[in-house]
């Protein structure tokens, strides 16, 4: 009865386009407040403190922060030259380099949008003129670009790490199993693509020229061989990673490539601080939410309603669950109020946390670009002066083959769990 | 939001929020670089010599909380927090209005409860006269943020609540930029 | 029912405190003199332990059952279980010193935090895991070691010469995997539950402290009780201890077996080592203690050491 008066007031409140955060704040007050046995009223704000109050939770804001540096400077850039430099001749290869790039970001940046913009156009012209359509060109940029979230680092995994008391590292690993079967995907689909419609080839460049790039790229590669190293390597925690990357992308933006000033450096601050902000209070209110349903056992109530459903059909119900409000909200948001509710009952269905963790962060990587509210479409949306329609029609394709890579690790658990079985 | 300018000039009221805003804009972005020095510092110096600041890791959570609720006013005032607007976007003018006035008058009540429990709290903890873990600073000042950005926030509310039934909301981004604040990450 | 009772604390579902937890909502629920409605919170559900702490202060959450260490940061007077080779290393005797008349005045230091304190859980002793035998206080010369949250501990194991950093313990592990991390301290089946004996080499016993839970209620709730209600928890509260330390100590030879199996060095300390160790460790601890306690502390000091010599 309560979940259903906390729902109704939430959906009421979110319709009418109010922030998200506050929707869930309503619905969580005036339930608690209703409901509730008697309990002093600032336990919600302690619960929302204690919600953004962890270290593990630095990394957040520290890869955001990371990523609006690079965002801002030619890291990026340098990306894109050195992938077409070793695969821009072959069949499909633009396309191939911007996939490859769009990992290469993701293995420096931990949220799905920022690829969009920094490598989106820097190849999109490139694109168009070698003959792709401007839609492939769209939806395969919004589409891996959503690789960030799924190759390590990740906020998303990092939240559900939290929420799971999971281990960073191994949710890490997992992501990066998913995130390279859906490179490969990607891959395969742009050689098919252009030989298919007889996309010209670049020319094939000399030892000497490619050598030329990886020099030029050698301070952006730093980026992600000191992060993962640093991590894996054990020098640091994921959150002294996080700070670490931003001030080894500060230096190298600042001091080597001299593209950015320290004014521009603190403009980043401003802007991230923004984004923090936004993303954290959101956590907040989602741990006040989690609060009162753990009050009111609703998790083991989702637990009971669950037991006796086969591991296959717990993971089909996660699936469908996690993509229909992925459509809706922002994966962050899906992952904060959705894991709680659903976590008890994946565990007692034998489905391993790492495993679950990868199957979550795909589900909401995909709703990042699936309509109607994919963030990544709008961002596209922006960037390449589309329309909502060009762009939905784009991704179509792509959708398709993200199911694709979903239902493979979904269903074959071993894909993505193998590297952290080594760990 | 400079919409009021019929000639030029804002009530001192909003350029007062104006100039708050921006403060909090710049106290925001030098908290996370104190953040990422404060980590980075410790890292770098427990690998390197052995040695960390013990505090560090509680004063960075400190800063986050601090970002995370008053940065959030800021946000509010520019109606960038991450919502749904779906039907907000496909509704008429006058409709628009009374949504976005109704979302003004639920902030006003959600901030006025969470501004007075978080007042409770607050107190409660500095009368406990409990530290910080390892930071030689009262508990209290993890709590002292919510009721800083519950107030602000409430204004910000009310604001938006004024200027509904005034007629003089801002007109609304295009869709997209609004969908999700998380687009700031790109500039 | 009348009466709601939420035991929170941080360890996972079915960790011995959580046994013991279960044990009283079983046993007070089945009691007919008391008609209350029990759940336990395991994993930190209602938080972690500052929330926790506070939750029981201002009444959100009933009972928590806590590490003593972490209730230092509420009442520095409780920095006496932090002691170093302070505490009877012998299980009966520390038992015995939980009941003791020394015991139950510190347990009046929590009223005027708005708590009560029922009992003491013993959850085992702390001995020291690392890379290479720790019996001599020369091989703690420049370690970096993991500390819980605590001025007490950190000092104690400053004493011990090592380099003590604050680290979140789920990244514990990766980082004594990685080096960054040489030691860490905690009782054998924590060791063993968060799998540190992977990533190190060599398991101390040093019996240097323990980490003991102290049982705290909300003192208004405690004390709106009906008579019927406080008897059926204090009747219930023995039994529960006791299915704690038997669980502690089953997980304990389950540990000391499996260190075994997977070729974990146990070193011994011989009872000079631990004298040397103790005379190094202890007095600059006790010191701490007094500078930050004054009179008080110093009383309750002399309380407990009159308790363990007269016994
Ligand atoms: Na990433
Ligand atoms: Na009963």
């Amino acid at each position: 009865m309560h979940v259903a008066v906390l729902s109704a007031v939430a959906l009421v409140v979110l319709l009418i386009g109010a922030p998200i955060f506050l929707a869930i704040m309503a619905g969580t007050i005036i339930t608690f407040e209703a409901f509730a046995p008697p309990i002093p009223s600032m336990v919600i704000p302690q619960r929302m403190v204690d919600g953004v109050n962890k270290f593990s939770l630095l990394a957040i804001p520290l890869f955001i922060f990371a990523a609006d540096v690079i965002a801002r400077g030619q890291i990026g850039a340098r990306l894109v030259r050195l992938a077409d430099a070793y695969v821009g001749h072959i069949t499909g290869g633009l396309a191939i380099a911007t996939v490859i790039a769009c990992a290469m970001f993701g293995a420096m940046s931990g949220i799905g949008p920022a690829a969009v913009v920094s490598i989106g156009p820097l190849v999109f012209p490139a694109l168009v003129k070698q003959g792709y359509s401007r839609g492939f060109a769209v939806g395969l940029i919004v589409t891996s670009s959503t690789l960030a979230m799924l190759i390590p680092p990740g906020v998303a995994m990092i939240l559900y790490a939290l929420q799971t008391n999971s281990s960073i590292g191994a949710m890490f690993l997992a992501g990066l199993m998913a995130g390279s079967v859906f490179t490969v995907v990607l891959c395969a689909y742009a050689y098919g693509y252009a030989r298919m419609n007889g996309v010209a080839r670049g020319a094939k460049l000399g030892w000497g020229q490619r050598w030329e790039a990886t020099k030029t790229a050698i301070w952006a590669l730093g980026l992600p061989v000191f992060v993962l190293g640093g991590i894996y390597g054990g020098a640091f925690t994921p959150t002294e990673a996080a700070a670490f990357a931003c001030v080894y992308a500060i230096i190298v933006e600042c001091v080597i490539y001299r593209s950015m000033s320290l004014k521009e450096v603190f403009f980043a601050a401003n802007q991230s601080a923004g984004t923090i902000s936004v993303l954290l209070i959101l956590i907040a209110a989602g741990t006040a939410l989690t609060y009162y349903l753990t009050l009111s056992q609703v998790p083991q109530q989702v637990t009971k309603l669950l037991s006796g459903a086969s591991t296959i059909e717990v993971l089909l119900i996660i699936n469908v669950v996690f993509l229909i409000a992925g459509m809706f909200v922002d994966p962050n948001s899906a992952i904060i109020v959705l894991t709680p509710l659903i976590y008890q009952a994946a565990l007692a269905a034998g489905i391993d946390p790492i495993h679950l963790g990868a199957v979550i962060v795909a589900n909401v990587a995909l709703g990042m670009v699936s309509p109607p509210f994919g963030l990544n479409l709008f961002i596209g949306i922006t960037t390449f002066k589309v329309t909502y329609r060009e762009v939905v029609t784009a991704v179509l394709p792509f959708i398709g083959l993200m199911l694709l890579v979903l239902l493979i690790i979904t269903y074959i658990p071993a894909v993505v769990l193998w590297l952290p079985g080594l760990m | 939001m400079n919409v009021d300018d019929n000639n030029g000039r804002s009530p001192i009221g909003v350029r007062l929020l104006d100039g708050l805003q921006g403060l909090v804009n710049w106290a925001a972005g030098l908290a996370l670089l104190c953040v990422t020095l404060t980590v980075f510092f410790n890292a770098t110096g427990r690998y390197l010599t052995g040695w960390s600041f013990l505090g560090g890791e509680e004063l960075a959570r400190l800063l986050t909380v601090w970002i995370t609720f008053v940065g959030a006013f800021a946000l509010v005032r520019q109606e960038k927090h991450v919502n749904i607007d779906l039907v907000l976007g496909a509704s008429a003018p006058g409709a628009q209005r009374v949504m976005r006035g109704a979302s003004g008058a639920i902030g006003i009540m959600v901030m006025s409860y969470l501004a007075w429990t978080s007042f409770q709290l607050s107190a409660f903890s500095f009368g406990t006269g409990q530290m910080g873990t390892t930071l030689p600073v009262p508990r209290g000042l993890f709590f002292l943020p919510v009721f800083v950005g519950a107030v602000l926030m409430l204004i910000a509310f009310i604001e938006i609540f004024v200027r509904a039934i005034l007629n003089k909301l801002p007109p609304l981004e295009v869709m997209g930029a609004d969908a999700d604040a998380t687009d700031e990450v790109t500039g | 029912a009348d009466v709601t009772l939420k035991i929170a604390h941080v360890l996972p579902d079915g960790d011995p405190r959580d046994q013991g937890a279960d044990k009283i909502v079983e046993l007070v629920e089945a009691d007919g003199r008391c008609d209350v409605d029990g759940q336990v919170f395991p994993s930190g559900q209602l938080g972690m332990f500052n929330d926790i702490n506070e939750g029981v202060q201002f009444g959100s959450i009933e009972m928590s059952v806590m590490p003593a260490s972490y209730i230092v940061g509420t009442e520095p007077l409780f920095g006496i279980f932090d002691f170093p080779f302070f505490w009877p290393a012998e299980v009966d005797a520390l038992l015995e010193l939980h009941r003791s008349p020394a015991m139950a005045e510190l347990a009046t230091e929590m009223e005027k935090h708005n708590m009560v304190m029922l009992d003491v859980w013993h959850t085992g002793y702390k001995q020291w895991t690392g890379n290479k035998p720790l019996n001599e206080l020369n091989a703690y010369d420049g370690l970096v070691s993991r500390v819980m949250p605590s001025p007490v501990l950190a000092e104690q194991q400053k004493a011990f010469g090592l380099n003590p950093v604050t680290m979140p313990f789920p990244e514990t592990y990766s980082a004594l995997q990685s080096g960054a991390i040489d030691a860490q301290e905690n009782p054998i089946p924590t060791s063993w539950n968060m799998k540190f004996h992977e990533v190190q080499s060599h398991v101390t016993m040093t019996y240097h402290g323990n980490l003991d839970q102290v049982i705290l209620v909300n003192k208004p709730w405690w004390e709106g009780l009906s008579e019927g209600c406080k008897s059926a928890i204090m009747d219930a509260m023995p039994e529960a201890n006791k299915v704690t330390l038997d669980q502690t100590m089953m997980q304990e030879e389950n540990a000391m077996a499996d260190f075994a199996a997977q070729g974990v060095e146990i070193v011994e300390v011989t009872a000079e080592q631990r004298d040397a160790m103790r005379d190094a460790v202890l007095p600059p601890v006790l010191d701490f203690y007094l500078a930050n306690n004054g009179e008080r502390g110093a009383e309750l000091l002399e309380m407990f050491q009159s308790q363990m010599g007269g016994s």
